[in-house]
């Protein structure tokens, strides 16, 4: 299955008289970001038999036979192997390698990067719940994101704002069941209802959020020593447990 | 592959687009309001922001709390003035997009631009406060775009996932 990704821009305004600039730029932009995010599936993909990930996982190819960007996330997933003590690990994974836990947001920090590379002003994607943004919704304003009741789907839990550029990443088990993997055991990770981090770049995001969710909730204290990320966890008796900075201890609705 | 055209609708506070790149995008037809409602909540009271060790008082229902960061460092944590319903929590079931209008309009007077969660499926977004911020009329969200079927990778960690 597949997700869906939203996509907020911002437009300029125009220079002369204050009125909005053309449209086709910022569709221009959007398809470029579009095709970002379809380049990057075919690449990465676990499920595409012959995306290049796929054929590496079956030991076809080399890694200097892939995309270079490949190996670029293969390092990122390595220093998220590191920084998460390994509850990260996508080399430890049933299936074989599986980069996956940190592409999603890698992909939407590179469709995202297209739409700065347009000029676009401001601009927020939301794939599938992990959020990246960049400049203001309005002069002045932060953007506004809730994180969603893991119990509700219809209820937000927290709001968080990002003032200037910022990510959000939540893994948790409500949406597609057991699928998070704890590297630890090859067994689905659960104790958990939800894992958020908040953060400078979305890969690592998602794939911390990924990692806190599978460690029970064990690694926010180490979450809270990387500089740049906070995060907090909502356990299965409704207490929702937080890095230095954000409150902790609130009970949520059961 | 596939892809069906873009759509535009220009709105105030932004463009409007949806980006249909899936073979067979049936999911996203029904992303309207459908068996969406949503929920009040409670403020539990006055809080502080507290250390990582500390509890606050627990509650009554849910408690909403404001956090701003800026460039991923949080600047300042404060109740969301979200819940302005009243004391007990209760489901609406009214179409979402006015409650959702209402919610947002009471949350601290700006609008909410996302919603971040655990992945949803294609199907489950229909339903999702994503989609219906993306549907709110005149509203600055906007384009949506799905990923195609199988093999996408914008999926959760997916060494043991079954579709």
């Amino acid at each position: 299955m597949g997700t869906v990704v939203s996509f907020s821009l911002r437009e300029a305004e125009s220079a002369i008289d204050g009125a909005p600039a053309p449209e086709p730029a910022a569709e221009a932009a959007l398809e470029r970001a579009e095709a970002k995010l379809r380049w990057v599936d075919d690449v990465f993909s676990t499920y595409k038999t012959e995306s290049p990930v796929s054929r590496l996982r079956r030991g076809e190819i080399e890694l200097d036979a892939a995309p270079p960007e490949v190996a670029e996330v293969l390092e990122l997933c390595r220093r998220v192997k590191d920084a998460s003590d390994g509850w990260f690990d996508p080399w430890s994974m049933p299936g074989g390698l599986d980069p996956t836990g940190l592409v999603k947001g890698w992909a939407a920090e590179r469709a995202l990067d297209e739409l700065k590379k347009a000029g676009v002003p401001a601009a927020m994607i939301n794939a599938g719940g992990d959020i990246t943004a960049y400049g203001r919704p309005a002069p002045g304003q932060p953007w506004r994101i809730g994180i969603r009741h893991p119990l509700a789907e219809d209820r937000l839990l927290l709001m968080v704002e990002l003032d200037g550029p910022g990510t959000i990443a939540t893994s948790g088990t409500y949406e597609r069941g057991e699928h998070l993997i704890d590297p630890n055991t090859g067994e689905p990770a659960h104790g958990l209802l939800s894992a958020t981090v908040v953060g400078i770049d979305l890969a690592f995001a998602d794939a911390l959020a990924t990692a806190l969710f599978v460690s029970g909730g064990k690694l926010l204290e180490r979450v809270s020593r990387l500089a740049g990320y906070h995060g907090f966890t909502v356990s299965g008796d409704g207490v929702v447990r937080a890095t230095r900075g954000l409150p902790v201890g609130l009970k949520v609705a059961a | 592959m596939n892809r069906s055209p873009i759509v535009i609708a220009a709105t105030v506070a932004g463009l409007a687009l949806t980006l249909g790149f899936r073979p067979h995008a049936t999911g996203l037809t029904s992303a309207s309001t459908a068996g969406l409602t949503t929920g009040k909540a409670n403020v539990s009271g006055a809080q502080t922001v507290v250390g990582s060790d500390q509890a606050l008082a627990g509650g009554l229902g849910d408690i909403q709390v404001k956090v701003t960061a800026a460039n991923g460092k949080i600047v300042s944590v404060g109740m969301a003035k979200m819940n302005l319903h009243g004391p007990q929590s209760q489901q609406i079931s009214n179409s979402v997009i006015p409650q959702l209008e209402q919610q947002t309009m009471a949350s601290n007077g700006g609008p909410i631009h996302g919603v971040s969660g655990a992945t949803y499926t294609s199907k489950a977004y229909a339903t999702s406060l994503q989609a219906a911020l993306d549907q709110l009329k005149g509203g600055s969200n906007a384009a949506l775009a799905t990923s195609h079927g199988n093999g996408s990778v914008l999926q959760p960690q997916g060494g043991g996932e079954r579709d």
